[in-house]
């Protein structure tokens, strides 16, 4: 294994230097060429590939960090970087790669300060690799802050927010979160420097402990879309247009459930029980409203929004259960979940530019191909047997069903809503409704390439591999 | 012994500079200003390379070049330098005003070199002293009707506080009997009851220190002559006094006012949290970028002050470490303004760089970067200064202290959000001039020493450490 411990740190660098080479590719407007993303799209394969070789060599049957890298970065407070990765951390770097790729194919035509995207993207990418490897204090809070400035640049520049109060409310939030957790692992540093795997071990006295868990809770409560930081995940979500900035903002969600999980791997402290239930309860209402506000509006960036606030409260709570089972199963549900919602939004972006400001029902009648994807993709969402999302999702909601009764049949409700929603747009944009037949479209809408076709199907087939075995990637 | 007299062969070499500079003016005043360019580098460049040579060397008790002294010297004439190189230009045509500013500087980096060095009470307070009326006359050059105003005020107040300076001096002689630095740490040391003049002496010490650095409630002076200043000398007034005053205040309380400190740290804490709000407040108040980043560095030395209210040696360390990183941060900012000119003037509102990005990314990226990092954000240098502190306080059981420190970045972290979006997110108004290619040598070794340094900071830890070392 030491002879692969390199390739840890490498799949943080690899972004860093394509982010270098993407900000000098030459940039030529004229001709439309797309070098700075080729470099990006470059990159991604480039790390997917290194990915690949770390998992090979990983054996599921163990537990804890397999593949660990340490550097001695300060003396003075000691501090040492250490890098490791699981199982779980590897599905979830592939799967922001993935979705990552699948965000850069979708905004090949956009020209808009393409060069700056990539750059920006390709940092976001080294951070959250970062974040996702983490294996001590602080590596943990340097990634979890660190994501913040590429997502935020990426908001301000493409993500058409009118309003710069969101902007600030946006990055504030997130900062405040970063701010908590700071001041947590630095008490907790100075008390008991241990790994993040057994940070459980440290016991504090009295106050401290409520004070102190507290504050990492919160921190990582901040990124995810509860009442009250859930406005501006919602306020910026449902602005961008830009598939790419979409689905990295969408990801923002899963740093705080990640930490979570890591911080309270089987269950939180005990002096934080009754704040768990007022967090579960503000949890579920925050659910069940987005669900009816999604089902509700007619926007799809909104149900899409919709869909995947659902879901991340679904794996948080999954994850404060007292049980190990789920947190595996939310890890691989989470790589078919990021997946098929970028590829989604891919399709969506791509509908939205074709049809522009024109009414869009009934547009999926017209393009077969997108149609065949987006029906795939939404069916595969609701968690139809289409994905490992099916086997993943049902093990949750066992789980759920027998610690909490009450509380799973929420979720349930809420999934419901929004699988609802769902459908209820596949069939608004595949059916056209008689008054759109009779006055056909007077612009012709174009079907997605057939590059991008093909590429689709390649990650509809992963995700049906992964429904035919939900571990078929180990090996 | 004459040989000791070399310790301040580096001063005497300042002063030979500033001497030819006012014979070359008396000789000959036409077509000089790169004369006095040339003179002052060839008078800083060779008492950089002497500071390092005879950094050990002492003139019995009234002359130290210790660690300390000698890193903090060749930082403040490395940054002048570094300043005076950057902006030579400007004073292009302008013989009388490049004289002015060029003698000026020089005379101050004397002073401020004399001051870090001195064991003699009376010579650091002359040597500040100097240094305070020299700010104000720096502050004149060029200054329109609104500002000259602005700085008879700033006058009286310099003239007020170095007057409770020599008040405090004096009365420390009186009751000390010398002014040397040794023999009233003695005298304190062996006397733990102190009369009630002992602790005026040190108050009205202390409130010259405090003015001098800008500390609130004394910084009202500080924003609006900044804002009123030509670009060289506001970005030399907002980068090197805080390097001299600083030092020499951690100095004299950690060597010679130690035993009386005590009692004063509750004193030094509050002026440090009100500082930290007033800085972060005001910096969203302002539309002046000059006055915005001046409001800037007051949160920083409010987190300067409140951090090594203590002075042990931990809490110093993180303070040093972080004054260095805002220093240098503070720097790679002005150097990203010398960047912004339209028709010839550097640009000071806020509206003058709107969609700068748009015209000059890598000056975008920079400021960006630089600011980021002084919010303490990952993996930027910032927050290494941002851990020394924090983790200072927690190991001292500070944590009010610290959450005031960490939430009230927050706070500051809205003015530059707005600096960020006024660059990136609104579309230009005006054609930024070209930028001058020393601009951008500057700021790929201010990156390269940031990436060197985060990467690797044990250097700079070890440095500190080293340099505390001398004076604790």
């Amino acid at each position: 294994m030491e002879s692969l411990s390199s390739l840890v740190n490498t799949v943080i660098v690899v972004p860093l230097l394509g982010m270098i080479f993407a900000a000098i590719a030459k940039e030529n407007i004229k001709d439309n060429s797309n070098n700075a993303l080729d470099v990006g799209i470059l990159t991604v394969f480039a790390n997917l590939f290194i990915l690949w070789r770390l998992a090979l060599k990983i054996d599921v049957t163990k537990d804890g960090w397999q593949i660990v890298e340490k550097f001695n970065w300060m003396e003075n407070p000691k501090i040492e970087i250490v890098l490791g990765i699981d199982i779980f951390s590897l599905m979830l770097i592939a799967a922001v790669h993935l979705a990552v790729l699948l965000g850069m194919i979708g905004v090949r035509h956009y020209a808009y300060r393409q060069k700056a995207l990539v750059v920006l993207s390709l940092m976001f990418l080294s951070m959250i690799n970062g974040y996702f490897l983490a294996s001590d204090f602080f590596s943990f809070y340097i990634f979890f802050e660190a994501l913040l400035l590429p997502l935020f640049m990426m908001v301000g520049i493409f993500g058409d927010v009118k309003k710069q109060q969101i902007l600030y409310r946006f990055f504030l939030y997130n900062l405040l979160g970063a701010v908590f957790l700071f001041i947590a692992l630095m008490v907790l540093y100075n008390y008991q420097n241990v790994s993040i795997r057994e940070v459980n071990r440290i016991v504090l006295a009295g106050r401290g402990e409520v004070l102190i868990w507290g504050a990492v809770f919160i921190a990582f409560l901040s990124r995810i879309p509860i009442w009250p930081s859930h406005y501006w995940i919602s306020s910026v979500s449902v602005n961008i247009s830009n598939p790419l900035v979409f689905i990295i903002a969408n990801i923002i969600p899963l740093s705080g459930v990640y930490g979570l999980i890591r911080f309270f791997p089987v269950d939180a402290p005990e002096a934080l029980d009754p704040y768990l239930l007022i967090l579960e309860i503000i949890s579920i209402i925050t659910m069940l409203i987005i669900a009816l506000i999604g089902f509700s509006k007619k926007d799809i960036h909104y149900k899409i929004f919709s869909y995947m606030t659902v879901y991340y409260i679904m794996y948080l709570l999954g994850a404060l259960l007292p049980t190990d089972a789920l947190l595996i199963n939310i890890g691989f549900s989470f790589f078919s979940y990021l997946v098929i919602v970028s590829a989604l939004e891919v399709i969506v972006a791509h509908i939205e530019s074709q049809i522009g400001e024109n009414n869009s029902c009934g547009v999926l009648y017209s393009i077969r191909r997108a149609s065949i994807i987006f029906s795939f993709l939404i069916l595969a969402a609701i968690g139809m047997p289409l994905s490992s999302m099916f086997l993943n999702n049902m093990v949750i909601f066992s789980g759920l069903l027998k610690f909490n009764i009450k509380m799973a049949v929420c979720i349930l409700l809420a999934i419901i809503l929004t699988s609802v929603s769902l459908l209820q747009q596949l069939f608004y944009l595949k059916y056209p409704s008689a008054e759109v037949l009779a006055s056909p479209r007077e612009c012709c809408i174009t079907d997605i390439s057939l590059k991008m076709f093909a590429f689709m199907l390649l990650i509809a087939i992963l995700l049906v591999l992964s429904f035919i075995n939900p571990l078929w990637f180990i090996g | 012994m004459l040989v000791e007299y070399i310790a301040i062969f580096p001063e005497a070499w300042l002063f030979f500079g500033i001497i030819i500079m006012c014979a070359a003016a008396w000789v000959n005043f036409s077509g000089t200003c790169k004369t006095f360019y040339a003179i002052s580098k060839w008078s800083i460049l060779p008492t950089i390379f002497l500071t390092a040579v005879f950094y050990d060397r002492n003139i019995a008790a009234i002359w130290e070049n210790n660690d300390y002294t000698t890193f903090f010297k060749i930082i403040i004439y490395l940054f002048s330098l570094s300043w005076i190189a950057l902006l030579n230009k400007r004073f292009q045509n302008r013989e009388k005003q490049s004289f002015i500013y060029y003698v000026y500087v020089l005379i101050s980096l004397l002073c401020y070199s004399i001051g870090l060095s001195s064991r003699e009470f009376w010579l650091t307070a002359l040597a500040f002293s100097l240094c305070q009326f020299l700010n104000v006359m720096l502050a004149k050059i060029d200054a329109d009707e609104e500002s000259l105003h602005r700085i008879r005020y700033y006058r009286i107040f310099v003239l007020f506080f170095c007057f409770l300076l020599w008040i405090g001096i004096l009365i420390l002689y009186y009751q000390v009997g010398s002014s040397n630095y040794s023999d009233i740490f003695t005298f304190l040391t062996t006397n733990n009851d102190f009369s009630f003049l002992l602790k005026l002496s040190f108050v009205l010490i202390m409130l010259f220190f405090l003015f001098a650095v800008g500390v609130a409630p004394f910084h009202f002076w500080f924003a609006g002559i900044i804002s009123g200043c030509i670009f060289p000398v506001a970005g030399f007034l907002t980068i090197i006094p805080s390097l001299g005053y600083f030092p020499t205040m951690i100095n004299l309380l950690v060597n010679v006012l130690a035993p009386f400190y005590e009692w004063f740290v509750p004193v030094m804490v509050i002026f440090g949290v009100l500082s930290i709000f007033i800085g972060a407040i005001g910096a969203n108040s302002e539309e002046n970028l000059h006055r915005l980043f001046a409001y800037a560095e007051l949160y920083y030395i409010g987190v300067f002050l409140t951090a090594a209210a203590d002075m042990q040696n931990q809490s110093l360390i993180g303070t040093l470490i972080y004054l260095l990183i805002y220093v240098f941060s503070f720097f790679g900012i002005y150097t990203v303004f010398s960047g912004c000119r339209n028709k010839g003037e550097y640009v000071s509102q806020l509206k003058d760089i709107r969609g700068l990005s748009t015209q000059r990314p890598f000056l975008s990226a920079a400021f960006l970067g630089l600011m980021i990092s002084l919010i303490g954000m990952p993996p930027l240098l910032g927050f290494l200064g941002k851990l020394s502190v924090v983790n200072s306080l927690v190991a001292a059981h500070s944590y009010g202290l610290m959450a005031i420190i960490s939430f009230s970045i927050l706070i500051l972290a809205c003015a530059y959000l707005k600096v960020i979006t006024v660059i990136y997110f609104e579309p230009r108004n005006i054609n930024f001039d070209r930028v001058d290619k020393n601009v951008y040598i500057y700021i790929v070794i201010n990156i390269l020493l940031i990436a060197v340094t985060i990467l690797n900071p044990k250097y700079l830890i070890h440095d500190v450490e080293m340099m505390l070392a001398a004076i604790l």
